[in-house]
């Protein structure tokens, strides 16, 4: 305890420099203006941003890196709230209540929760890592492929609870993604699969061009058949969540910054599981699901704290063992071993400044985002005035030079179009897309998983269920299906859901 | 008159291929096929600076990953032979690439003009620190203790990580089970927590895990002993030769690149990577730089190269796709 007591306290005299507040905050204004930026991404920016960190002291190029990472998972939210666009992977599932929120003229509180839900994960986390980072690595080491097959199986099933409607449209819609998903390189046998000859297809879809087609473009489509002159939403009522919708939000919060935290520690989970968990797991718990997915607050509340929490904690696995659980922290290695620094197991004892220097830049980062974002809040959600026939097409622009950016192709972009048509259909045919982004997420990891787990055994599959965790995680997925499709909870299910 | 001919002169010399004498007069573009943050990625990144230097222009790094580098090698294949557009190769864009996928749109010799070869990595042999094994051969002991029990790690199939064990496999007589991973890092945690007992992976990714205890470095794979771990014997002298497998990265030129322009590259590049600064700063990431290469010996190389990855791909009986 007096180790961490110290550590943080060197750390908080690294972070608080004059040099390392600067380019904490350079770090965190980019990383909200790229979460903002729909399709540009905070893997783009780092990329980008590599050979200015050249020049800077390593620890201060961490800082400024970091601050990208989690300002983009502030910043990702205001889109997804504001236009159904969401900015980050992360912020998908923000989408289903946020915007249903900014609909009904509820734009400031959405946008306000997500930032106060942001800000207390933010610091939750930061201390756990603080405090637990060596414990916290020796979770990250113990889950074995079994384990992580069982814990995609039970997303899987909560991807099913999720939706609003019919059960039946959720599996199908479940089943399309973990089909999308089979797009690309087979891990074991290098076989690429459905690429058409395609080679950008060899790599698989990208996520973002994904979500983004679906989400965002396919909102633009559905949008232009209402009065395109008009501005988005008439009125859009306070800038800050009431008295009441803070209380509404107090439990989804905690609950959300519990499951983002641990979440984050697993390599592969990270931000966007952590949100679409806690988001399932509010719905599950809530007295009235109806309510979700039509303007509920703790849906915005939970999984904006979740991905954040999830966003300090992946950095657990980066400093205490070198390995990058993301893209982004994959390019913060790569950021490490430019300035010579071999990120590993002894960057604690090596390099304690530089640890625990960035650690304390992450709670000074949250606490300047929530200044910066609170009061960029009015300007936001002065964004829904712009008339649709201006606002639209820049959005559009956006997209394509965010998406074009991802990975410099323009396959990406045609397939992100063809996306928003499939977006369009589906909203058309009321088939929603959350369910199967989430089979597009799990699929991939499960068959990995899978496949590695049955290697290992070589070929038995009594491991799922004789390894402690993996017997656990799917027990909860069995109750979790059983509540679902019981008769019973079915008729009250819709019941509830009918529109 | 004298003016048209100037005029004429003026439009045959934009005309003709780019003069080595003037050249370098704008950017140079490199294509690195990978992700930016990555090894070759990085490698390359700490040579431009002193390159932009040396040549007088700007030099500019461009990522194009994507399907092992195949998507980035294709699109300098088919860029103009005038020494502005350059791409990092590898064993795997240069050699095992062309073995593994079938209908590749670029050739890997024909159409390429080797530069120089800039480093070559070498790979260790390590174990996690349970495995009851401080030798090579007390580990060919434990494997055939425990026939078809024991897991071996790689960073994807095809990659020197997953061949060198099906090499290591044939010349030891061991029975090692493959176990792939889409990278390095994952299949790291894995062996850290011994649910994989052995990997073929290189020194910087492995270095700091042995030093922590969690792992155990047994042998160098490769022609020579690493100058990052010098105490450590290669898997020839540990008794087990013909395991020959490293990273390698390399600059190539479309095919067709005047000479003149190839060996001004070739001189700069060499210059760039001599910088004592350099040096330092790669060899201390693991790098073993190649010193004084040429690009004759370069094209030389990568001939002998791409011949040893397609019989190892055909070895581990990979089908190409």
């Amino acid at each position: 305890m007096s180790d961490v007591g110290t550590g943080l306290l060197l750390g908080l005299s690294v972070a608080l420099t004059a040099q390392n507040l600067f380019y904490c905050f350079a770090g965190a204004v980019f990383g909200t203006l790229v979460g903002v930026l729909p399709g540009v991404g905070p893997v783009v920016t780092i990329a980008l941003l590599l050979p200015v960190t050249f020049t800077l002291e390593p620890t201060s190029a961490l800082i400024m890196l970091s601050g990208i990472f989690y300002g983009a998972q502030y910043g990702g939210s205001t889109t997804s709230i504001l236009l159904n666009m969401p900015g980050e992977t992360s912020s998908v599932i923000t989408c289903l209540d946020g915007h249903a929120m900014a609909r009904q003229g509820r734009a400031g509180a959405a946008l306000g929760i997500s930032a106060i839900g942001s800000f207390f994960a933010g610091t939750v986390a930061t201390l756990v890592v603080a405090l637990f980072a060596p414990a916290l690595t020796r979770l990250a080491i113990a889950i074995g492929p079994a384990d992580y097959f069982s814990l995609m199986t039970l997303g899987l099933v909560g991807a099913v609870v999720l939706a609003q409607g019919s059960l039946l449209k959720a599996i199908a819609m479940v089943a399309l993604g973990l089909l999308l998903g089979l797009v690309g390189t087979d891990v074991n046998s290098s076989v690429a699969r459905f690429d058409f000859g395609v080679p950008e297809l060899t790599d698989g879809l990208n996520f973002a061009v994904v979500a983004m087609g679906l989400f965002g473009i396919g909102e633009i489509l559905t949008s232009l058949e209402r009065n395109v002159g008009a501005g988005h939403i008439a009125a859009y009522g306070r800038v800050l969540p009431s008295l009441a919708e803070l209380r509404q939000s107090a439990m989804a919060v905690l609950r959300g910054t519990g499951i983002g935290t641990v979440l984050g520690v697993l390599p592969g989970g990270g931000p966007s599981l952590g949100a679409f968990a806690s988001y399932t797991l509010e719905k599950r718990l809530s007295r009235e699901p109806s309510r979700f997915g039509r303007g509920a607050i703790e849906g915005v509340a939970a999984p904006e704290s979740a991905n954040n929490a999830a966003a300090q904690t992946s950095f657990i696995p980066l400093l205490t063992l070198g390995i990058p659980s993301n893209a982004v922290m994959a390019l913060m290695i790569g950021a490490m071993m430019i300035h010579g620094i071999t990120p590993g197991p002894q960057v604690i004892t090596a390099r304690p400044d530089l640890f625990w220097g960035v650690i304390a830049s992450m709670w000074v980062g949250n606490l300047m985002l929530l200044l910066l974002n609170l009061p960029l809040i009015g300007l936001w959600v002065r964004v829904l005035r712009i008339p649709y026939r201006l606002l639209y097409p820049i959005i559009l622009l956006f997209s394509c030079v965010g998406i074009y950016s991802l990975s410099n192709s323009t396959v990406d972009v045609a397939l992100a179009a063809g996306f928003g048509v499939l977006g369009y259909v589906l909203t058309k045919l009321a088939f929603e897309p959350a369910p199967l982004l989430l089979g597009f997420v799990l699929g991939p990891m499960m068959e990995e998983n899978l496949r590695r787990a049955m290697i290992m055994s070589r070929g038995d599959p009594s491991v799922f269920v004789t390894e402690p965790v993996s017997a656990g995680l799917l027990a909860a997925a069995a109750i979790l299906l059983l509540l679902t499709i019981l008769p019973t909870v079915r008729r009250g299910r819709e019941v509830a859901f009918q529109e | 008159m004298l003016r048209h001919l100037l005029g004429l002169a003026a439009l045959l010399t934009a005309a003709l291929p780019a003069h080595a004498q003037s050249y370098p007069d704008r950017p140079i573009r490199i294509v690195v096929p990978f992700a930016a943050g990555g090894g070759q990625d990085i490698l390359l990144r700490h040579v431009t600076p002193k390159l932009s230097a040396i040549l007088g222009q700007q030099v500019i790094i461009d990522n194009r990953a994507g399907a092992s580098g195949n998507i980035g090698t294709s699109l300098v294949a088919k860029a103009a032979p005038d020494g502005y557009t350059l791409g990092l190769g590898s064993n795997s864009t240069h050699a095992a690439n062309h073995a593994l996928f079938k209908g590749l749109d670029f050739d890997p010799i024909k159409g390429f003009d080797p530069v120089i070869v800039l480093a070559q990595t070498p790979l260790a042999l390590v174990v996690n620190a349970n495995v009851p094994a401080r030798t090579v051969p007390e580990l060919v002991a434990y494997v055939k203790a425990n026939p078809g029990k024991v897991n071996y790690a790689s960073a994807g199939v095809g990659s020197p990580t997953h061949l060198s064990g099906v090499l290591f496999n044939r010349v030891a007589g061991t029975d090692l089970v493959h176990v792939p991973f889409k990278s390095s890092a994952p299949a790291l945690v894995d062996l850290v927590a011994g649910r994989v007992s052995v990997m073929f992976d290189t020194f910087p990714a492995t270095t700091s895990f042995v030093k922590a205890g969690q792992l155990r470095q047994l042998a160098a794979v490769g022609l020579a002993r690493s100058p990052s771990a010098p105490d450590l014997p290669t898997l020839s002298e540990a008794g087990f030769p013909g395991v020959e497998t490293y990273f390698w990265s390399a600059i190539f030129a479309p095919a067709g690149t005047p000479q003149p322009i190839l060996d001004k590259l070739n001189r700069a590049f060499n210059e760039a990577l001599a910088d004592r600064e350099v040096t330092t700063k790669l060899e201390e990431l693991g790098y073993v730089l190649v010193k004084d290469s040429k690009p004759e010996t370069a094209r030389a190389f990568v001939a002998a190269e791409f011949k040893k990855w397609t019989e190892l791909v055909r070895l581990a009986d990979i089908q190409p796709e």
